[in-house]
């Protein structure tokens, strides 16, 4: 393929484009007043970096159907590695047209036309490749389980601890991400709330999402969907992962006739309901040093989860500090939308994640509670590249650590 | 009403065209398929709906307003006179608004429009961010409202004809269809969408603070 | 036996989270050439699985994958 080979593109492929991205290709005025809420734009303020730039990118190729290697080669860039997908420009635009929207709408001409970053489509192929034959690898996750259960046993010095899976009648289907880290916190959580849990043979995490394919973004739904179906549950419980988060509770509805017909919660709702409710023992002196949280765009703007994770963790923390601006306001890592699985673009997200880092360095917090993988591994990076000094964790460990110290004294 | 008068008849076929190829737009927008969302909402939409068209569009509510408040200033201004000129011609198919009492009261709000829209058309120019951002139909739409501002205003003072004010607005509206105006139109479809997404999820407006 | 299996490249991905062990393995089989083999040890429980699902995904083969205490070890042939 040389850079002027036309690329096959359906005719109708801009008729069939859904009315809310109809909208935002329509809509722009070109006024630029997005340009400095875009995290990139701040940490690098060129042309190519203002919000309305990228989008335009999309429309041109659209209006003059220009399907070349190379027009969508260069788009495909833009949108995986010039856009986190993190919405925050969509808030300071004042007709709201939603560019990250549109960011998501290329990622999927760009899976489409052949060019889009091969690691996120085999990574969305890995997860579909899991659900299509469960019994190929049913062996080595329930022995993995095993050895997490062991560990749950010592943590909480409770013999009887487990982890379900596989449990018909359960109330919560948990789906957790891949980790230790994501598996052993909930499951004590889940031990002295006294839930009526089983843990989810599959991951939270969706690249389906990530590279705008609703295609494969369904087929790594239904897997869990028909998991929640087969076991009854009254509800699915999402790990700390803000996409799968966003997905499930959000997004997915609409690609199932009729949605769902159990409840989608976050793991971060269930401990402030519980906490409300008065029902989990906390010692803040498990956490005695000043804590930070960084709201993942994915759980926050455009997940709804704006008071949640600050209920949690004023009542399992000493120190509890914000870092400015938060909550729906909060500026991305740098980590979202999957640039973190693309190592060529590492330089360029450490670069993207300079105002988080500048932001996080301002609190002096010894501490940033991330709930979400995708923005821990990039504020971990971060942590090394610009010298911050600080400790990442999760918010079920922060609280599990509060629930332990209470029961157990340490 | 005079259907000798030939500008009157330009005028006529232009309102028809720029109108209509709104609503082609339009049509061809609502053409998109819009799924059904079943996901249960945090929060009723319909507040955020009301929320995005009022207290969200306040200057200090929007980081870019607070940023950039001469910008946010050009724009009202800009829009306004814009607005202005719409009453005035539609006041001036009926009557000749040199003869409507009190219509020179339009005048200032013509007048700051026009400077507006000229700031705007140097601002696309000068500023490096915009030029990338520019394309040719931002000049075109920019330069023809502020010329139908500018004519009203001159209309108003007398400075200029009603024929003057009609020949601009006949190329704003012929022009129209083809430009980014109907943002006028698309702007609802937008507000809402955005109301919509954000209300759901209960971002916006933003739930009382647990701290 | 581990030992038995020749390995050519050898990468060292404990501590890191998913999806990072499937990036870089992903990235590694490029820069073998095909019929060679890639040996790892990560502690990301989730590699037991990830990485036999990425293999079938890819067209690679895991030639064994075992899990010794909280290290996953495992060795993938690139065979495309
Ligand atoms: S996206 Fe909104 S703020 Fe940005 S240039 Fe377009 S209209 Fe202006
Ligand atoms: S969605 Fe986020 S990363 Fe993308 S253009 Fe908007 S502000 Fe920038």
């Amino acid at each position: 393929m040389t850079p002027e080979t036309q690329i096959k593109v359906p005719e109708d492929y801009k008729k069939k484009l859904p009315r809310d991205v109809a909208i935002a290709l329509e809509t722009c005025v070109r006024c630029g007043l997005c340009t400095e809420s875009c995290h990139y734009y701040k940490s690098n303020p060129k042309s190519d970096f203002i919000p309305a730039y990228r989008a335009e990118v999309f429309r041109r190729i659209l209006r003059k159907k220009d399907y070349s290697e190379k027009s969508l080669g260069a788009m495909s860039d833009i949108a995986f590695s010039n856009c986190t997908l993190c919405r925050r420009c969509v808030m300071t635009c004042p007709l709201g047209v939603d560019t990250g929207l549109l960011m998501r709408e290329a990622r999927g001409l760009a899976v489409a036309s052949g060019t889009a970053p091969e690691i996120l489509v085999q990574l969305a192929d890995t997860a579909i490749s899991r659900g299509e034959d469960i019994e190929i690898f049913r062996e080595m996750f329930l022995e993995n389980i095993k050895a997490l259960e062991e560990e749950v046993r010592q943590l909480t010095g409770d013999p009887q601890a487990v982890i379900p899976v596989d449990k018909k009648g359960a109330d919560i289907l948990f789906v957790a991400l891949s980790g230790a880290h994501s598996i052993i916190p909930p499951s004590i959580l889940f031990h002295y709330a006294k839930a009526n849990w089983t843990l989810s043979f599959f991951e939270a995490s969706n690249y389906g999402v990530l590279i705008g394919d609703k295609d494969r973004a369904k087929r790594i739904v239904q897997r869990i969907v028909d998991e929640a179906k087969r076991l009854g549950v009254k509800e699915i419980v999402v790990g700390e992962c803000g996409h799968a988060y966003n997905t499930l509770r959000w997004e997915a509805p609409k690609w199932f006739d009729g949605g769902f017909p159990f409840r989608v919660r976050s793991i971060i709702e269930v401990m402030a309901h519980l906490i409300q409710e008065g029902r989990l023992p906390l010692d803040k002196s498990a956490n005695p040093e000043p804590v930070i949280y960084h709201d993942a765009c994915n759980l926050t703007r455009n997940g709804g989860l704006l008071e949640e994770p600050r209920i949690v963790l004023r009542a399992a923390v000493k120190d509890y500090r914000e870092m400015s601006p938060n909550r729906d306001d909060s500026y991305c890592c740098g980590g979202g939308g999957g640039i973190i699985a693309v190592p060529e673009w590492d330089s360029k997200r450490m670069e993207a994640g300079k105002p988080k880092a500048e932001q996080i360095k301002a609190t002096g917090a010894k501490v940033v509670i991330v709930a979400c993988d995708n923005c821990r591994i990039q504020i971990n990076d971060l942590n090394e590249h610009y010298k911050l000094g600080i400790n990442i964790g999760g918010i079920t460990e922060t609280v599990v650590k509060a629930i332990l110290k209470a029961v157990k004294g340490s | 009403m005079d259907f000798t008068n030939p500008s009157y008849l330009v005028l006529i076929v232009s309102l028809v065209v720029g109108l209509g190829g709104i609503l082609v737009r339009v049509a061809m927008l609502l053409g998109h398929s819009a799924p059904k969302d079943p996901s249960p909402p945090r929060v009723s939409p319909f507040k955020s709906i009301v929320y995005a068209y009022t207290i969200g569009m306040l200057p200090w509510k929007k980081e870019s307003a607070r940023l950039h408040k001469l910008v946010y200033l050009r724009g009202v201004l800009l829009h306004l006179g814009v607005f202005t000129s719409i009453v005035l011609l539609w006041l001036s198919l009926f009557v000749d608004a040199k003869s409507l009492y009190g219509s020179v009261a339009f005048s200032p709000l013509l007048g700051l429009g026009f400077l507006a829209g000229l700031a705007a058309v140097i601002v696309r120019i000068a500023d490096k961010n915009l030029r990338a951002l520019n394309r040719p139909d931002d000049f075109i739409s920019l330069i023809l409202v502020t010329l139908i501002i500018l004519s009203a205003f001159g209309y108003v003072l007398s400075i200029t004809s009603r024929e003057v004010f009609w020949g601009a607005a006949s190329a704003v509206l012929l022009y129209l269809p083809w430009s980014k105006i109907p943002h006028v139109a698309y702007f609802f479809f937008a507000k809402n969408v955005f109301g919509i997404y954000f209300g759901r999820r209960g971002v916006m407006p933003a739930p009382k603070k647990s701290i | 036996m581990a030992e038995e299996i020749k390995a050519n490249v050898t990468l060292n991905l404990e501590g890191l989270m998913c999806p990072m062990p499937v990036v870089r393995i992903s990235k590694a089989i490029k820069d073998v050439v095909v019929g060679e083999v890639i040996e790892a040890t990560a502690t990301d429980p989730g590699v037991l699985i990830d990485i036999p699902a990425w293999a079938r995904t890819t067209g690679n083969e895991v030639i064994k994958i075992e899990r010794e205490g909280k290290i996953v070890h495992f060795f993938v042939r690139r065979l495309k």
